[in-house]
């Protein structure tokens, strides 16, 4: 059976855009164009994801609220805010909320399609809960790159689907530097410079949340960042 | 000049003052002195009056005041110290106003005087030879004839056998036993002799003549005779009646003299009241005095019939050698200049006036009144206008200080150093606080639509992003469909103009964001060489149409981050590269100050206008040709600039000094301000 997504939206075309480009990969689409239809069609079942505009309609953080309802009913339902606003407080705001990422509405399609398959399939893989994790295994870094799940030092990393992307594209290659183009390819997604290196930041901040003195990714000035082993 | 000189000039006024307390007082002085006019003449016209049922007293002997008016006379002064009968004249010249007559041609003075109840008389006399009496001959003799009010005349010879006390006198050719009436004591002196006289004032000598009759061995000589002061007659003698002052005393007063005159114009009583005995024993120092006299204006003097003593009015007192006022005065004043009240009144008789009454009276007492109170006057003034002073200039200060705080707050926020919300609000209710309290408000105004300005670039981008994601999401779906080739390139043009609408749309909110993170960016220890030397080779690989050239001294590390700083050198460089010709080289430099980091990057090519310095680092402010292809949005300074604030310092461009290019530098400070970690 094909995964139920669910778009709120309010803007029209836009919705019409997303809804068709993920029916071509398959999915079954609903479009709800606010808060209170998104709500009522919760209500009854819940889909597989959920992709949510912050400003919905005449409410200027609906999504927000739309979120953190989504997350008391279900704890593992993944969860995508895509949305015009790209300020770091509306980003904190939405990863606080228990949002799985964070995207830009100039996202491409493609970027788009491909990030919902890899949520889709981290969180078959942890619903599925057998077989051996395909690990990674750096230094005190471990990677699980089928439930696309990161710990450090033993403890795990609550990493979005895009920063696991950048982390793992870091640390498969210690030493090398990788540029912020090459780490936009490896995390699916089309990005200015500036919000690379906000993505990092933010990473960074979750290392250091477990461990406060972790300098695992070096900033290679003009160039891009590098994983050391430690 | 400013408001706290201002005020204080203002203030000058205050010395009104003391002007107003001084006519005050002037006023008063007058009405003093009026005052003190009227008892002068009271006093003055009260004793003449009692003076015309007492004729005896003004004339004791039976001299008459009709035989006064045409009578020969003799004054007779006061002596103020006793007298010694002994022949020498050093005691009558120790006081000055008992002063001689002279008959010059005979060369003999004549020295009388009063002495409690005796007349003392001097005779000096030049002689070339001094002959005494002998039993067979007379010598040098003198003859004094005495008459009494009746005319009984008395003539005493006194021819002396040799010098000292003179043992035979007689009296109208007889000679007189023991106790002598007279006592004569005879002296010789330089070229002459002295015989000198005293008889008792007991009215048998109202009258006195003097004759003295030179001798020699031959001869016999008259020298000298008194009557030649006196038209030939005996004069009567005119002197201060004892009994007479003493009736006069009872109108005594300290600081007033009181004078009576016969209708001959003569001095026969005074009554001198002695200013050292008044109530002011704190006499006024005369310096202070003159002090208050020229506060007051110093004219008082010359009103009505006071004045200043004039010794030259006083000639016909002095002439009679009764008296001198010039001692008194000089008694009474010191050497302070003093005005006195003078009143003449006459004494009325029957049927002819019987003299005058000449009261006069120092103006010492209402003057130190005055004085006393021009004092107070001048001290009240004097406290008043410190306290004022004091209180304005404390108020000038106060007011000068709050404007000073307003205009270095408005210089501040004019400058950018302070938020315009930081202006302070003034808590007095007065113009100044409404004028602190409107500007105040007027800056936050200017200051929310300065953040509205601001906040619009944001707003435009995050409202133009949907459109551009319907557009892009449109155009992708079409590329994916079945489409003609002429169709695909079309929509390949469209997505082209879409990204480089979406670039600008989102370096649009570039500034502000970066302003924000700049503020929650996480601090670490960086080295900024390290970096700087990073950066340079990453930009010779990015920018292969320039050269780069990198002066970067190693330097102690700095709290920072790396990340922001990255950036604003990245700026800045693009900068410098999009303004330096092909082929020439740009200039990284790393200057290492106190409590600074200077990161300097300069490049050749067009020098910055005068007119835009300011505005270079506003946001959508751009010197580059309009018809450049590439887009620029004039944010790469406004960023550069907000990553260096939030470091505690700033970005400054300046034209090279030889003219060949701009300059840009970057300030970091070494130790930042505390920030709140992100």
């Amino acid at each position: 059976m094909a995964a139920q997504i669910a778009v709120v939206e309010d803007e029209l075309a836009l919705a019409a855009n997303y809804c068709d480009a993920l029916r071509q990969r398959g999915f079954a689409v609903h479009h709800y164009p606010d808060r209170a239809a998104a709500q009522r069609a919760f209500g009854e079942a819940l889909p597989d994801l959920a992709i949510i505009d912050i400003a919905l309609g005449n409410e200027p953080e609906g999504g927000f609220e739309l979120c953190r309802q989504l997350r008391s009913q279900s704890r593992e339902l993944p969860i995508v805010f895509l949305t015009a606003r790209d300020d770091d407080i509306d980003i904190v705001s939405g990863f606080r909320l228990g949002a799985d990422d964070y995207l830009s509405k100039t996202i491409s399609l493609v970027h788009l399609q491909a990030r919902v398959t890899a949520l889709l399939d981290r969180t078959a893989a942890l619903r599925a809960n057998n077989g051996e994790p395909t690990e990674l295994e750096r230094g005190h870094l471990t990677l699980d790159t089928a439930r696309m799940r990161a710990a450090w030092r033993g403890e795990a990393l609550n990493l979005t689907v895009t920063e696991y992307w950048i982390v793992e594209a870091l640390a498969r290659r210690p030493g090398h530097v990788k540029s912020r183009q090459q780490l936009m390819e490896a995390a699916s997604t089309v990005l200015d410079d500036s919000t690379v290196t906000s993505h990092i930041k933010r990473i960074r901040r979750k290392f250091h949340e477990v461990d406060r003195e972790f300098n695992g990714i070096e900033t290679a000035y003009g160039m891009g960042y590098r994983w050391l082993d430690t | 000049m400013n408001l706290r000189r201002q005020l204080i000039a203002v203030s000058l006024l205050l010395l009104s003052l003391p002007w107003a307390g001084c006519q005050y007082l002037r006023e008063m002085e007058r009405t003093l002195r009026s005052g003190q006019e009227m008892a002068v003449n009271a006093t003055a016209t009260a004793i003449a009056s009692a003076l015309t049922e007492k004729e005896s007293l003004l004339y004791p002997t039976q001299r008459t005041a009709a035989l006064a008016a045409n009578a020969p006379t003799l004054a007779i002064p006061t002596a103020d110290e006793p007298l010694f009968t002994d022949g020498f004249g050093e005691d009558w010249r120790l006081q000055p106003h008992l002063h001689a007559l002279r008959d010059t041609t005979a060369g003999v003075s004549l020295y009388r005087a009063i002495s409690g109840s005796w007349l003392h008389v001097l005779l000096e006399v030049s002689d070339d030879e001094v002959l005494y009496s002998t039993p067979y001959r007379q010598g040098d003799r003198a003859v004094v004839t005495c008459l009494d009010s009746l005319g009984a005349r008395r003539r005493y010879l006194i021819a002396p056998e040799g010098p000292g006390l003179v043992s035979t006198i007689t009296m109208n050719g007889r000679r007189l036993d023991a106790p002598l009436p007279l006592r004569a004591v005879w002296r010789e002196r330089q070229g002459g002799y002295a015989l000198e006289l005293r008889l008792p004032v007991d009215g048998t000598c109202e009258r006195l003549a003097l004759q003295v009759t030179d001798a020699t061995e031959t001869e016999e000589l008259p020298l000298f005779d008194s009557r030649r002061f006196s038209n030939g007659e005996i004069p009567w003698l005119i002197y201060r009646s004892e009994p007479f002052e003493q009736w006069l005393r009872v109108f005594a007063q300290p600081g007033r003299r009181i004078m009576v005159r016969d209708s001959a114009h003569h001095v026969v009583a005074v009554s001198e009241g002695d200013i050292a005995t008044s109530s002011n024993d704190a006499e006024v120092f005369w310096l202070l005095r003159l002090l208050y006299r020229s506060a007051l204006g110093g004219d008082n003097s010359a009103t009505g019939d006071s004045r200043f003593i004039n010794y030259e009015e006083q000639r016909p007192l002095a002439n009679t050698g009764t008296y001198n006022p010039e001692r008194w005065l000089q008694r009474q004043s010191g050497v302070a200049p003093i005005s006195i009240i003078e009143r003449q009144v006459p004494i009325d008789g029957d049927p002819h006036e019987l003299g005058s009454v000449v009261v006069q009276e120092t103006t010492e007492r209402y003057l130190a009144l005055t004085d006393r109170a021009t004092g107070r006057v001048l001290g009240v003034s004097a406290l008043v206008l410190l306290t004022a002073f004091t209180g304005l200039l404390f108020y000038a200060s106060l007011l000068s200080w709050r404007i000073r705080r307003f205009s270095n707050a408005a210089r501040a926020i004019a400058s950018d150093a302070q938020d315009p919300r930081s202006f302070p609000r003034s808590t007095f209710q007065d113009e100044l606080g409404d004028l602190s309290r409107s500007y105040a408000h007027l800056l936050s105004q200017i200051s929310d639509y300065n953040r509205y300005l601001k906040g619009l670039a944001r707003t435009l981008s995050h409202e133009l992003r949907t459109p551009i994601a319907v557009i892009g999401s449109s155009l992708e779906h079409l590329a994916d469909d079945e489409t003609s080739v002429q169709q695909r390139t079309y929509v390949i043009r469209a997505r082209e103009g879409l990204e480089r609408l979406s670039r600008i749309v989102t370096s649009m909110s570039e500034a502000s964001r970066i302003e924000e993170s700049a503020q929650n960016a996480p601090i670490s220890t960086l080295r900024v060489d390290k970096l700087m030397q990073d950066l340079t080779e990453a930009y010779k690989a990015s920018f292969t149409e320039h050269e780069f050239s990198c002066a970067v001294p190693s330097c102690e590390p700095i709290q920072g981050n790396g990340d922001l700083i990255a950036q604003a050198l990245d700026k800045l460089v693009e900068n410098a590269v999009s303004f330096a010709p092909a082929g020439s080289t740009i200039a990284i430099a790393l200057r290492d100050t106190a409590d600074h980091l200077s990161i300097e990057v300069s490049n050749t090519g067009p020098l910055l206008p005068d007119t835009m310095a300011s505005q270079l680092y506003e946001p959508m402010v751009s010197l580059r040709d309009e018809n450049a292809d590439q887009h620029h949005l004039g944010l790469g300074l406004t960023i550069a600039r907000a990553i260096a604030r939030a470091h505690g310092g700033d970005v400054q461009g300046n034209n090279l000094e030889d003219g060949s290019g701009v300059v840009f530098c970057l300030r970091v400070q070494r130790q930042p301000v505390e920030q709140q970690p992100g």
